[in-house]
């Protein structure tokens, strides 16, 4: 009767432990993101039902900002696909200044029927005024779907 | 047995109440939940899609910008996005810029002190250290705006330590945006850490630690 009543606690415990991690979580559709440079504006089409984008040209860069509330270390979740290798994506972080600069290793964008989640390396925070992002450089009918990460 | 019960009881109680309050935490996600809607969302992403041709820039560059802050970071114009939500951030509002500059500079030189002192602690691999020196010097000094130049290069066996000097933080973001900053053209395909060290009139020190592919940058940001 005590291990029940031990294990139920126990059960309670972590599912408030699992259910508070999930809940400060945050995720944004790519859609939300930029075309890094201004004339490759044309080359992304959006999917509205989902809020991914897809590259149209031979290669273009897009970013998806990555807002942060809190310091440490910070990874990016994020969900892509691709039709052929060559397409890339990593988490880019910056301070206000220009003064501290940090990337995470690219992670290349599975060729894939349907959206793969991946996760970047974490990059360090040392401020909320810090500017983190996902920064992907995609080929020819790469997609990218959408970006999750604890703020 | 009644004690179990009643356990259990408690145990789902507490299960249902944390659910609903992620659920009452949780913001709508991008899908829309009717034609209507649909049709509304489509119009704004048309009207953001414009505005953001218009405004379409180089973020990564911009993002080196002295004066850039999140707020600037080009949003939807639509509805308010629930994501996009203001939230306070951690440190206390009672903090003036020049302490929370000031707090976000210790952490940072924190962060540079352990990268240091990992860098100190490792061992060395002859096989990848000399060649990848040799080849991360070769592209770095191709990189390095003019007026910068490299101080040492040091390779162990997973992470490199690349010290420059710039005449100024200009010069010092422009050496990142070419070396690092774009994805597609990025001369080390790792993990990076970039940032000044000293700061005097005439030039600043910057260090850049490089983790070898496949492998992580220390964590140091705690």
């Amino acid at each position: 009767m005590k291990k029940k009543l031990v294990f139920s606690a126990l059960l309670a415990f972590t599912a408030s432990v699992v259910v508070a991690g999930i809940a400060s979580a945050r995720s944004v559709a790519a859609v939300d993101g930029n075309p890094v440079v201004g004339a490759q504006s044309n080359c992304f089409n959006i999917d509205n039902s989902s809020g991914a984008v897809i590259n149209t040209c031979a290669s273009a860069e897009y970013i998806v900002p990555a807002d942060v509330d809190t310091v440490g270390a910070k990874s990016i979740q994020f969900t892509s696909r691709a039709t052929a290798a060559g397409a890339l994506c990593r988490a880019v972080k910056n301070n206000r200044q220009g003064t501290a600069f940090a990337v995470s290793a690219v992670l290349p964008v599975p060729v894939a029927a349907v959206p793969v989640i991946q996760a970047t390396g974490a990059l360090p925070v040392a401020t909320p005024s810090d500017v983190l992002m996902l920064d992907c450089s995609l080929n020819a009918g790469a997609r990218l779907h959408s970006l999750f990460w604890t703020p | 047995m009644n004690r179990g019960i009643i356990g259990g009881t408690i145990a789902l109680a507490v299960c249902a109440s944390s659910a609903l309050c992620w659920y009452a935490s949780q913001k709508p996600g991008p899908a829309p939940s009717s034609k209507s809607d649909e049709a509304a969302i489509r119009e704004l992403r048309r009207e953001v899609g414009a505005l953001k041709e218009a405004r379409a820039t180089d973020l990564l560059v911009a993002a080196q910008l002295a004066n850039v802050t999140r707020a600037q970071v080009p949003s939807p114009s639509g509805p308010p996005d629930p994501v996009r939500e203001p939230i306070e951030p951690a440190q206390s509002p009672a903090l003036t810029d020049a302490e929370q500059e000031q707090a976000a500079a210790k952490a940072e030189a924190g962060i540079l002190s352990g990268l240091e002192r990992a860098f100190a602690s490792e061992g060395r691999d002859g096989r990848w250290s000399g060649p990848t020196a040799n080849e991360l010097s070769r592209a770095v000094r191709e990189a390095l705006p003019a007026g910068s130049n490299v101080s040492s290069v040091d390779c162990k066996s997973r992470i490199c330590r690349l010290e420059t000097r710039h005449e100024n933080v200009e010069a010092f973001r422009e050496f990142n945006t070419a070396a690092f900053a774009r994805t597609g053209q990025t001369l080390w395909r790792g993990a990076v850490y970039s940032a000044v060290r000293e700061q005097s009139g005439s030039s600043i020190v910057a260090l850049t630690y490089l983790a070898k592919e496949g492998e992580v940058l220390p964590d140091t940001a705690d």
